[in-house]
């Protein structure tokens, strides 16, 4: 069987391309980085691919807002490109400062920014950026998605700016588009609202590092796990994740 | 492609300049959020479009859904006054960068309008600020700049103006842009120095210059310009006879302290022997001694970090610095460039290396100790330690670096001066299409092009101020702030460059800039020639020897082979990094500097390189008579829960938790064992363990050792300790001891002895001590020095007030451990297992925390038993290799009872232990001192393996428990929640701010 192939944006402040390349060869993908100036000379790019993974970082340092100039980079070139890609059922995941440019390039939450800026990503209540790992509920009936077969999982966030917050009056309006929340108030975050996705499910924005968490020895308890006795034969949640995007790869 | 290109020409009178003032405002802005965003944006209207500008500036800096903007094109009008007033305000204020101070939110805000509008926008000039609202609670201006002072501000960076909402101030007394104006023309003339002075002019020279030269060097370089041969030489070339100023600015360069380490080169006499250099004799002294054993070791000592083999295709790289005086100015920009500095070393390894890992280290005085002295050249011991631990993670989170371990340790000696210290590790190949890549392969015809920032005046003569006087237009030289988002640029194309074979070498511009950075590479080739004219400058106005020192940030210097030179800069210009080719390297035997189509520098590589007179000094003789011990232990059956819950609360002990959550620890994705872990992710870790490759099992092992305590008693015995401690703490997570490799980092007050330094002669033999502790350690330990660095002026003396700190010798350790699944944390696991306390050598509670929190003293001090303590190590990685302990940690800070009260907190689970604790064994303090937590069936296997092991004693303690508490004996029974409470919370108030 062919490996779903995707492509991991790089440069301009990103970090995290290498461990997301790693995770999603994990995965089953057939994964490799693109610095983004590449990316953005040749725009056909994302002919071949079935994934586009904006991956976690500090993108132009983080200033003005984050993911912000990212967001205004890409789209300013590839705008046309990107909504074709999205169009045509083909996948892109936002980690953290990818998740944030997401939400600035107006491609999350679904269609509920078409018109105008409604949602954003903030600084965390506590103002301060946070490393620390999360427990996470996954809400019923997400078959066929990305967290498909996930219930209650743990995965680290590592955020300045991840407070998801709305204009719209009805706020409950962002609710079917999250498919991922923080057990326990994390940074303040809107109903506890870890991700964002479209009406389709093929486009996913999350703030917790799923490609953190594709090693059992990633957990901070993994030593209590080990001697405990639980199963590190089986896959850890985060790449769980990957291997679910690759099935949805498989099928669009 | 670059923000700082085509900037508005200020010799262009002809064009009309227009200043916009642009406020960004949270909508929901009340009384509690009173601080909004502000830029400067500098056009010329014939140029540029007002409305174009706008609109693209509204697009760039306003997200509709929380905010709102207003713009001014002349003051602020009442309209904005009346929307403060009416929300209960009575005064606002702006801040912005003094001229010159690297600013980098602007940069990103000029870089995203010419992604948006085009590169017309090239041609506005940005600057950024903030503005804040302050209630009536404040009686004047006078008093909220008081109050904003280090809160809100930093005056040797930026400036701040207060302004009464009552009234309408006019353009002239708001902010303007901060543009960099120079007072005079820079000379066109050749300047020269004549040198032909008397001793005490040549001094008053040395002082005036800054050049930091003492006599005898200045003696030298007199006496090499008037030598027959020199002016020859020289009037052959058309070159005058005394040196230009550039010339000897490289001289005071390349022979300072900071370059040349001649504290370390130097003769010393100690105690009727003759120590010829510190540095050849035992540090180097002690690699040398163990290098028979040790064939992993690539490349020590020679390059920008020390290179150890890894497996047969990679190797590891590591380096420590300090940047302890700009941080003692600024601490924020001297941390963050002190972070970003080391980072470079790495780049700058070899053909470059890849940063994998920050570890930080920071020594503060107690902030919150109202004794300590107050002096107006003395920032607040707590502005001190926010803004370097903000420097730090700005510098390691924007440049996708973990931050994997790290240290603060205070003591009111660091009121001198506070001690930054900066690590990094790296990852680099071995050989690479068929070449090494921890070597430079620079050869003769190479072009030489510098990559990354621009030269500005920045960090002129390092962290003293420049002899300009500091006026309204002056750009800020003493001090410097770092921009990590520029530098991640630059790190991602200079790898992405050598991939692709690009360069023949490669270091990093760091203290002495071009001077330093070419002048040592041009000693590879034995030549190198540069032309100032195509050295890309923040602003015009800079004389040649300004451009030549300049430490300005961000900038590595690689040798380019002649036909790759193009597809060098095209692929800079892919990665929007600028990259000029700037001179070559030849054969020539010397450095030569031209501009303006002249030479304006030309030294002789031998002088340059090794003309620097050594120094030779007498040591007084530092020795401590070991007596017997004085010490009485109270009597039995006295209960010390007060005590340990004090010790938990101590800064130097409790809970780095506040700090640790802002550092990105797990970026890369490498980490095994992080800072902290357990089920609550409480268990403060002993060392990092990392993969450095994601693909296999091998794990990369990170600790540090710092004992500054005891140097006061014996420097020998610190030292000792120091490393006992960094091989302690990496052992405790499972690293093969025979895999360590270390660096050593001196910090020290002034050791030279002159009539003014009547301190210096007892310093200088404290380190003569410390060199023959790290030594005998190292060798010991079979641990090589791979790499180190020296920082030999920890000292402040205002004239009124004389402090220095404490002699501290940092030792960080790196190593490997085969199989990575088989890291311990130092959690106890799973209650039924048994506790045992392992240990070699003597305690005391001579400098040990209990001692600083109720005077108990004796006169016997620790030893670290340099026999045994080995072998513990040995039978202890024995131990985690074939899976028989749960935990290991180490004990320190605060004795046996804090680190079992460690255990306890981490693993969420209780302890009990069955011997009675008496205050000795409770709270002395020593080295190789381990507390592991062992399965119930591997009892029998454990304590045989301790069996045979002379000068190593076990002793079982007791065993994990579910009680959440810590019993010991009836000396102390707390529970697990009052011991987080006390050690969760010491030092979270000064760390932890929004």
């Amino acid at each position: 069987m062919v490996s779903p192939r995707a492509i991991v944006l790089a440069g301009d402040g990103v970090n995290c391309e290498n461990e997301t390349v790693h995770a999603l060869r994990l995965g089953g993908f057939e994964a490799e980085s693109h610095h983004v100036s590449r990316l953005l000379s040749t725009g056909d790019f994302l002919t071949n691919s079935d994934l586009l993974v904006l991956p976690g970082g500090f993108s132009f340092g983080d200033e003005i807002q984050s993911g912000k100039v990212l967001a205004l980079k890409i789209m300013s070139r590839l705008k046309e490109e990107i909504e074709d890609f999205v169009e045509r059922g083909k996948l892109i995941i936002g980690i953290c400062n990818g998740f944030q440019a997401l939400v600035n390039m107006r491609l999350l939450p679904g269609n509920l920014q078409r018109e105008r800026k409604t949602v954003s990503l903030v600084h965390n209540e506590q103002k301060r950026f946070l490393d620390t790992w999360v427990d996470l509920d996954v809400p019923p009936s997400q078959e066929g998605h990305f967290f498909a077969g996930l219930e209650k999982i743990q995965l680290p966030v590592r955020h300045g700016e991840g407070r998801i917050v709305t204009s719209l009056p009805d706020e409950d309006a962002l609710l079917p588009y999250c498919p991922l929340f923080y057990s326990e108030d994390v940074n303040g975050s809107l109903a506890r609202m870890a991700a964002l996705q479209n009406e389709e499910g093929t486009v996913l924005g999350m703030m917790p590092h799923p490609e953190a968490y594709v090693r059992w020895t990633q957990h901070p308890n993994w030593n209590s796990m080990k001697i405990k006795g639980e199963d590190f034969s089986c896959d850890p949640p985060g790449l769980l994740i990957f291997r679910n995007a690759c099935q949805i790869a498989r099928h669009s | 492609m670059n923000s700082l290109k085509n900037t508005l020409n200020p010799d262009n009178t002809e064009e009309t300049v227009a200043l916009l003032r642009f406020a960004v405002i949270d909508k929901k802005l009340n009384s509690s959020t009173d601080t909004f965003e502000l830029c400067w944006v500098r056009f010329s209207p014939e140029r540029i479009d007002e409305k174009e500008l706008l609109k693209c500036l509204s697009e760039v800096l306003v997200d509709d859904c929380y905010q709102k903007s207003d713009f001014f094109m002349g003051s602020m009008d009442f309209a904005w006054n009346n929307q403060w007033l009416a929300q209960g305000f009575k005064w606002w204020a702006e801040k912005q960068f003094l001229p010159g101070v690297t600013d980098n939110l602007a940069h990103t805000i000029k870089e995203a309008l010419v992604l948006l509008g085009g590169e017309e926008f090239n041609n506005i000039e940005v600057a950024s600020g903030k503005g804040f609202l302050f209630n009536k609670s404040f009686a004047s201006k006078d008093e909220i700049i008081e109050y904003s002072q280090y809160k809100l501000f930093h005056p040797l960076v930026e400036k701040m103006v207060v302004h009464d909402l009552n009234k309408l101030d006019s353009p002239g007394e708001l902010l303007g842009y901060p543009k960099v104006k120079f007072k005079a023309e820079t000379s066109k003339e050749l300047v020269t120095v004549d040198l032909n002075l008397e001793d005490s002019k040549l001094e008053e020279l040395s002082k005036n210059r800054l050049l930091a030269l003492s006599l005898q060097e200045m003696q030298e370089i007199k006496k090499y310009y008037q030598s027959d041969k020199i002016k020859k030489q020289r009037s052959s070339k058309n070159l005058p006879a005394m040196p230009t100023d550039v010339e000897l600015e490289v001289f005071a360069q390349t022979w300072s302290e900071h370059c040349k380490h001649k504290i370390f080169a130097a003769d010393i006499e100690y105690d009727g022997k003759k120590i010829s250099s510190l540095y050849k004799t035992y540090i180097k002294g002690a690699t040398n001694k163990i290098r028979k054993k040790r064939p992993d070791l690539l490349s020590v000592f020679d390059d920008n970090s020390g290179v150890v083999k890894w497996d047969e295709d990679f190797a590891v790289c590591f380096k420590v610095e300090t940047h302890n005086s700009p941080s003692a100015l600024e601490p924020y920009g001297g941390a963050l460039t002190g972070i970003l500095g080391v980072n470079r070393d790495i780049l700058g390894t070899g053909l470059s290396a890849k940063p994998i890992f920050n570890t930080d280290i920071f020594c503060f005085a107690y902030p919150h100790d109202k004794s300590l002295p107050q002096r107006p050249k003395l920032l607040p011991p707590l502005v001190i330690a926010r803004g370097v631990r903000l420097g730090v993670q700005d510098g390691g989170n924007k440049s996708g670096i973990p931050t994997v371990n790290g240290a603060v340790y205070f003591h009111s000696s660091y009121r001198a001066k506070p001690l930054v210290f900066c690590g990094t590790g790296g990852l680099l190949r071995i050989e690479k299409d068929g070449r090494l890549q921890y070597a430079k392969h620079t050869k003769a015809g190479d072009r030489i092009v510098v990559v990354g920032g621009r030269v500005g005046k920045d960090g002129i003569h390092g962290a003293t101020f420049s002899s300009e006087t500091m006026h309204e237009g002056s750009p800020v030289s003493a001090v410097q702030i770092g921009d990590p988002f520029l530098q991640k640029r630059v790190i991602d194309f200079i790898l992405a460059a050598n991939e692709k074979n690009l360069m023949t070498g490669i270091t990093d511009n760091g203290a002495g800039g071009l001077s330093s950075s070419i002048g040592e590479m041009a000693g590879i080739t034995h030549g190198a020639t540069i032309d100032l004219d195509l050295v890309p400058l923040k602003y015009p106005g800079l004389s040649d020897w300004e451009i030549v020192v300049s430490e300005s940030q961000e900038r590595m210097s690689v040798s380019v082979d002649p036909k790759d030179l193009d597809a060098f800069l095209a692929l800079a210009n892919d990665y929007n990094v600028e990259a000029s080719d700037i001179g070559h390297f030849n054969t020539d035997g010397y450095f030569q500097i031209n501009r303006g189509g002249r030479i304006v520098a030309m030294l002789e590589l031998g002088f340059l390189h090794d003309g620097v007179p050594k120094l030779s000094m007498q040591a007084e003789v530092h020795t401590y008579k070991a007596s017997e011990s004085s010490y009485k232990m109270p009597e039995s059956g006295q209960n010390y829960n007060d005590a340990l819950l004090k010790l938990l609360a101590h800064p130097n002990i409790s809970s780095r938790e506040s700090i640790i959550r802002q550092y990105d620890h797990e970026v890369q994705g490498a980490s095994v064992i992080k800072p902290l872990m357990g089920p609550h992710l409480k268990a403060p870790c002993d060392a990092a363990v990392i993969k450095p490759i994601l693909s296999q099992k091998a794990g990369l092992v990170v600790s540090n050792g710092l004992c500054p305590q005891w140097s006061k008693y014996d420097a020998y015995l610190m030292a000792t300790m120091a490393v006992d401690e960094a091989v302690r703490n990496a052992c405790c997570v499972g690293v093969d001891p025979k895999t360590l490799s270390l660096l050593d980092n001196f910090c020290w007050a002034d050791p030279i002895p002159t009539a003014k330094n009547t301190e210096g002669a007892k310093r200088l033999g404290q380190l003569v001590r410390s060199c023959q502790g790290l030594y005998d350690a190292c060798v010991a330990f079979g641990a090589p020095l791979i790499s180190g660095k020296d920082s030999m002026k920890n000292d402040f003396d205002d004239g009124v007030v004389k402090l220095a700190i404490e002699p501290t010798l940092l030792i960080s350790a790196m190593g490997k451990m085969e199989d990575s699944d088989k890291a311990v944390s130092m959690d106890f696991k799973q209650t039924g297992d048994l506790i045992y306390f392992i240990s070699a050598g003597d305690a005391s509670v001579s400098g040990s925390h209990y001692s600083e929190i109720t005077g108990t003293q004796d006169n016997k001090l620790p030893r670290v038993d340099l026999k045994a303590a080995p072998k513990l190590y040995a039978k202890l990685n024995k131990a985690i290799e074939s899976g028989l302990i749960h935990s290991a940690h180490d004990c320190s800070e605060g004795g046996t009872a804090v680190a079992l009260a460690e255990c306890v907190i981490g693993s969420g689970l209780g302890a009990k232990i069955d011997i009675e604790g008496n205050e000795f064994a409770l709270f002395s303090e020593g080295p190789s001192r381990i507390i592991v937590s062992v399965g119930f069936d591997n009892q029998a296997s454990f304590e045989a393996l301790w069996k045979k092991t002379p000068g190593v004693e076990l002793i079982k303690l007791g065993e994990v428990v579910d009680s959440k508490r810590l019993q010991i004996g009836s000396a102390i029974d707390l529970s697990l929640q009052d011991m987080l409470s006390a050690w969760h919370n010491g030092v979270s108030d000064i760390f932890e701010v929004n």
